[in-house]
């Protein structure tokens, strides 16, 4: 049973991270390979926010969520918006060149020792029994809940309002959604906010039950498979592809090996490259990707 | 008559070097249909696309000549302000996002015009304008059939509120009897409204049947233009808008007109 929780645990961080792939992707064709440090700049704004200016758990999350919108506008705007129009595989080396220069920038500003945000912000990660047998930590359960909401979120907001649906529209084609007067660059900031929101969040949850350093934006990179396993463009695969990474992960660890949790997600990754490029639930004609 | 659209000595060159217009002349008088006929590759397409503003994707650009729409330049104007002028297109390919339904077809238009207003009303609008789309209202647009496909491009482009509609190809790999539906609800929006219509064609019956000025262009020029009545009976027009090099065609509608001569003086 502690097995079972551990693998909805880890689906829901994986599927957290997953969706921003999935959201940047599916609205612009662009893979965000900043993804991973994004996050965790997340985490450290926490670490900022609550050295600063909160002291209050809620109200130090409650600000960094709103840093973290300013963040994602940010990277589209100043960088990001250049590349539209661009070759897909320039902008994709953009965010490559994002995620490099954004490691060293959290290295030079937070020190490449372990931080534990948890007691800075004096968070109680208490262990939480759900049976007698099956324990789960708070940060750990509020991971599964926020990552519930956001999903839940997501869907209805592209399917039930009208910038979601233009998300959706421009995504399957661009030209036609500026000749039926759609804002691509609204569109495009909005996929980025959404998705370095969702992304932060993540960062802050996982930060906040173990610590926080710059090589955590790994897990960034390990939900990636997720993303691709269930279709680069679809939310409802990104929940599957998590799932399916993180029970085989989960399971690997306990019954094989543990040092086989950094491989699992990429071994799965170039199998399903070779079996199905576009995924379980992704668009097919989609195969030129970068 | 006043003419809304003018364009003059026009030229696009495509990446800086492939020029694909060589100075169009044309002019869409307000309130009228005309047509703009030709064959594959004579420029038609991207006539359209100049006037109704390229965006950076495309990498093209007008190198001469102008475009007046209403008196004022809008030459090398892009999408979306075009758009917010009033000049709406309905691509040839392409023309409806397959992933989303009829309904939320409409709904993701987007001008200055159309925000703010009510939307249910738009909606029954438009399916006043095409009643057999209302039956399709919630299914997904790529499973709809080519003329099905054309009637809601039609119908998204006019939630837009356009002055001038540009329409790509419209009866282009539809079932006859859809073309007639098609030409008939497009006579009725054209009645009920004061829209200015550019007309693209490749089928002269079709052109003819809805427009009442028409240009033929050839090889990135207008080599015709006249009332529809006279082109209908020009000698010419036949030849040209068949392409060079396609003489066994023309002359099996030669043949097939003088058939129908005979059997007339039988």
């Amino acid at each position: 049973m502690q097995i079972l929780a551990n693998i909805v645990v880890l689906t829901s961080l994986y599927a957290l991270v997953a969706c921003g792939y999935v959201l940047v992707y599916k609205v612009s064709r662009v893979l965000n390979l900043a993804h991973g440090e994004l996050m965790i700049l997340g985490a450290y704004l926490l670490v900022a926010t609550s050295a600063g200016i909160a002291s209050d758990p809620l109200a130090a999350i409650a600000l960094t969520a709103m840093f973290s919108i300013v963040v994602g506008l940010s990277v589209y705007l100043l960088l990001m918006r250049k590349m539209t129009g661009q070759p897909v595989l320039a902008a994709v080396l953009t965010t490559v060149a994002l995620g490099i220069l954004l490691r060293g920038a959290m290295v030079l500003i937070w020190g490449p020792q372990q931080l534990n945000v948890g007691a800075m912000i004096s968070f109680d990660n208490a262990s939480i029994a759900l049976t007698d047998s099956v324990r789960v930590s708070t940060a750990a359960l509020w991971l599964v809940v926020c990552t519930f909401l956001v999903y839940l979120g997501l869907l209805a907001f592209l399917h039930m309002s009208r910038w979601g649906m233009r998300m959706r529209a421009s995504g399957q084609n661009a030209l036609l959604a500026a000749q039926r007067g759609i804002n691509l660059h609204t569109v495009y900031a909005l996929a980025w906010t959404l998705s370095t929101f969702s992304g932060s969040l993540a960062g802050v949850l996982v930060t906040l039950d173990s610590r926080i350093d710059v090589n955590m934006a790994v897990i960034g990179l390990k939900a990636f498979p997720a993303a691709l396993v269930g279709g680069l463009d679809s939310l409802p695969g990104a929940l599957i592809g998590a799932g399916v990474i993180a029970a085989l992960e989960v399971l690997l660890i306990h019954y094989v090996n543990p040092l086989l949790s950094d491989v699992v997600p990429f071994l799965v990754l170039i199998a399903i490259l070779i079996v199905r490029p576009w995924g379980l639930y992704g668009t097919k004609e989609e195969l030129n990707r970068v | 008559m006043t003419d809304i659209l003018e364009v003059t000595e026009l030229e696009v060159t495509y990446q800086r070097s492939i020029r694909a217009l060589h100075g169009v002349n044309l002019r869409v008088a307000k309130g009228q249909i005309t047509a703009l006929l030709g064959a594959n590759g004579a420029g038609k397409s991207t006539t359209l696309r100049a006037i109704s503003g390229f965006i950076g994707l495309d990498n093209a650009r007008v190198t001469a000549g102008n475009v007046r729409y209403l008196g004022e330049d809008i030459t090398g104007l892009q999408l979306p302000k075009t758009i917010h002028k009033g000049i709406v297109l309905v691509p040839e390919r392409d023309k409806v996002f397959t992933n989303l339904t009829v309904a939320e077809n409409l709904e993701v238009v987007s001008t200055t015009r159309a925000e703010g207003s009510n939307w249910r009303q738009i909606e029954e609008e438009i399916f006043v304008y095409f009643p057999r789309l209302a039956k399709l209202r919630n299914k997904p647009a790529g499973l709809l059939s080519g003329g099905e496909r054309q009637m809601l491009a039609i119908g998204s482009a006019l939630v837009c509120k356009p002055n001038l509609l540009l329409i790509d190809e419209l009866s282009l790999g539809l079932a006859p009897v859809i073309v007639d539906e098609i030409i008939e609800r497009l006579r009725d929006i054209h009645a009920r409204t004061d829209l200015s219509i550019l007309l693209v064609e490749q089928s002269a019956a079709v052109a003819f049947a809805l427009a009442s000025y028409g240009f033929v262009l050839e090889n990135g020029k207008v080599e015709l233009e006249g009332a529809t009545q006279d082109l209908r009976t020009n000698q010419k027009i036949l030849e040209l808008y068949l392409g060079t090099g396609s003489a066994g065609r023309a002359d099996y509608l030669a043949n097939a007109r003088r058939r129908r001569e005979e059997r007339a003086n039988v």
